[in-house]
């Protein structure tokens, strides 16, 4: 082996890097130009529109600015990749060159040894040339360790250009401040050591070192909350404006089961996420599940004229509206009609309560696997949702989770009854069948 | 007068896109991950600082986006409900 360093750092990974914040920049633009529109009342004009236009004002700037910080790091980054792959080549071929000369020059030294050893002197002309060839095998040496040089000084001469272009890109209107960012480097290291705790239990002399970095992420933590406002789940929630109690109880139940898998041994945990990510994860779950139902809405048969309506069965847009089908299938329709709507409705009630006490359990385990954190998540979830359901009439309000499960316990997901009633709830685009 | 001119599903798709665009910020992982891949140069310390050096104002345009995109998707729900109960109480129509 040669004493030559290989070149660090891989170009692909760098150039995916230069894409993937090439594309994020590109999305926020346009969504940038989406909120423009909006603005313009192109798609929204009314008082509301107007009001959520003025909202759009104050997250418009920041958006360009991000886009700028994201967008115009591709560039260098591109920039850097070519250079660290061209320098890789020149390096990697350097290295080989000077291997294969080191170990040329030896052989060609044991060939010397060997006819010094057979009485041959110095100025033997077999010695001389083999002399002569190794000051070759030197200077290949010397030609693949200066290639080697100026291929690495090539490529920090990039690397201090990229860096540059970079860090001018980091000073800007939305970079973090002194303070908040010794605040948020302290917890992250304290976190991070505070997570090896149990290294204390083989190393006991570390333990005091686990303590104070412990308290001091408690402590960060908490002037974070104060000062900068980042805070516990349903504080999070409350600033993310999810003041509708059910819409609220949804996304904390739904943010609670994100980031574990079932699996045959049990539910596991496979990602690490904040409250914060909870939270925000669980808002896209539900936005999406109501987008959904409100295509649904567009899309089925007109209620009148149909088998279903034509025998007394609830008409399919009812359905569809709740993305609600259990109990209401053509031949439990055509069952229903033979021995009675009463009867039906009971064996659907049944069915209901059976899916959704699984369904609890089952995101309870994932909650449970998510750890206490996520546990508590659930738990305020349920309990917004039962509060929201005996508060808002069906048909009036914000629609509180129509599509979700609603355990009847308000006092843990865990303890008390569990039994659900079923309440098709008309008006809801989405709330066909309130579960509670 | 009050007009009112609305695309209730293009408000709310742009809602999902808010709050998906929202939780994207949010979710931002370790910049340092991307460090290995810049070698030990002065351009790995440099995107650290580019990627995770705006973090208060990441967090509370991520929380910003997810509350527009969350109240963008209500409002959907809400034109849709009411264009619905001013058409049944028109019309007589059976939702």
């Amino acid at each position: 082996m040669s004493g030559l360093p290989p070149l660090p750092g891989n170009p692909v990974a760098v150039r995916l890097l230069a894409d993937r914040l090439d594309a994020t920049a590109q999305r926020l633009g346009a969504l940038g130009g989406v909120l423009a529109r909006l603005r313009d009342g192109a798609t929204w004009d009314g008082p509301a529109g107007a009001a959520f236009g003025a909202r759009l004002d104050e997250v418009a700037p920041v958006l360009d600015a991000v886009g700028a910080r994201l967008g115009g790091s591709a560039t260098p980054l591109r920039m850097l990749a070519d250079a660290m792959g061209e320098a890789q080549v020149v390096v990697s071929a350097a290295v080989l060159d000077l291997d294969e000369a080191e170990h040329a020059y030896a052989v060609l030294e044991d060939r010397v040894v060997a006819l010094i050893g057979a009485g041959r002197s110095e100025h033997d002309p077999d010695v001389l040339l083999l002399r002569h060839l190794q000051l070759g095998q030197v200077e290949a040496q010397q030609v693949a360790r200066a290639r080697h040089a100026a291929a690495a000084e090539r490529f920090r001469e990039a690397d201090r250009r990229c860096a540059t272009v970079l860090r001018s890109l980091s000073v800007d209107g939305i970079a973090d401040a002194l303070p908040y960012r010794v605040l948020v480097g302290v917890s992250t290291a304290g976190h991070d050591l505070g997570m090896l705790a149990p290294v204390a239990a083989v190393a006991p002399e570390l333990q005091p070192v686990f303590t104070v970095a412990d308290k001091a992420a408690v402590v960060t933590d908490a002037a974070l909350l104060v000062a900068y406002h980042e805070g516990d789940a349903g504080q999070l929630a409350t600033a993310a404006g999810l003041s509708a109690l059910g819409a609220l109880g949804g996304v904390l139940r739904t943010g609670a089961t994100l980031g574990a898998q079932r699996t045959a041994a049990g539910a596991i945990s496979t990602a690490r996420l904040t409250a914060r990510e909870r939270v925000a994860l669980g808002v896209v779950h539900e936005a999406r599940a109501r987008r959904d139902a409100l295509r649904a809405s567009f899309q089925v048969p007109p209620p009148r004229g149909t088998a279903s309506s034509l025998i007394g069965g609830p008409s399919p847009r009812s359905l569809a509206r709740g993305g609600w089908t259990g109990g209401f299938t053509p031949a439990a329709v055509a069952g229903g009609f033979r021995v009675g709507a009463r009867t039906a409705a009971h064996r659907a009630r049944a069915a209901a309560l059976r899916r959704v006490d699984k369904v609890f359990l089952d995101d309870w385990r994932l909650a449970t696997a998510n750890g206490p954190q996520a546990q508590r998540m659930y738990a305020a979830g349920t309990t917004l949702e039962v509060a929201a359901t005996k508060t808002l009439k069906p048909g009036t309000g914000r629609p509180d989770g129509g599509r979700g499960v609603t355990p009847k316990a308000a006092t843990g997901p865990m303890e008390g009854d569990r039994s659900v009633t079923l309440e098709p709830g008309p008006g809801h685009p989405e709330g066909g069948g309130n579960l509670r | 007068m009050t007009t009112i001119r609305v695309d209730a599903a293009e408000v709310a798709e742009l809602g999902v896109a808010l709050a998906e665009t929202g939780a994207d910020l949010l979710m931002m992982g370790d910049p340092s991950a991307e460090r290995w891949a810049l070698g030990p140069g002065e351009a790995g310390p440099a995107v650290d600082e580019l990627l995770g050096g705006w973090r208060r104002v990441r967090l509370a345009l991520g929380g910003s986006l997810t509350d527009l995109g969350d109240a963008a998707v209500d409002a959907g729900a809400l034109y849709l409900d009411t264009e619905a109960g001013v058409s049944r109480s028109l019309l007589g129509g059976s939702w």
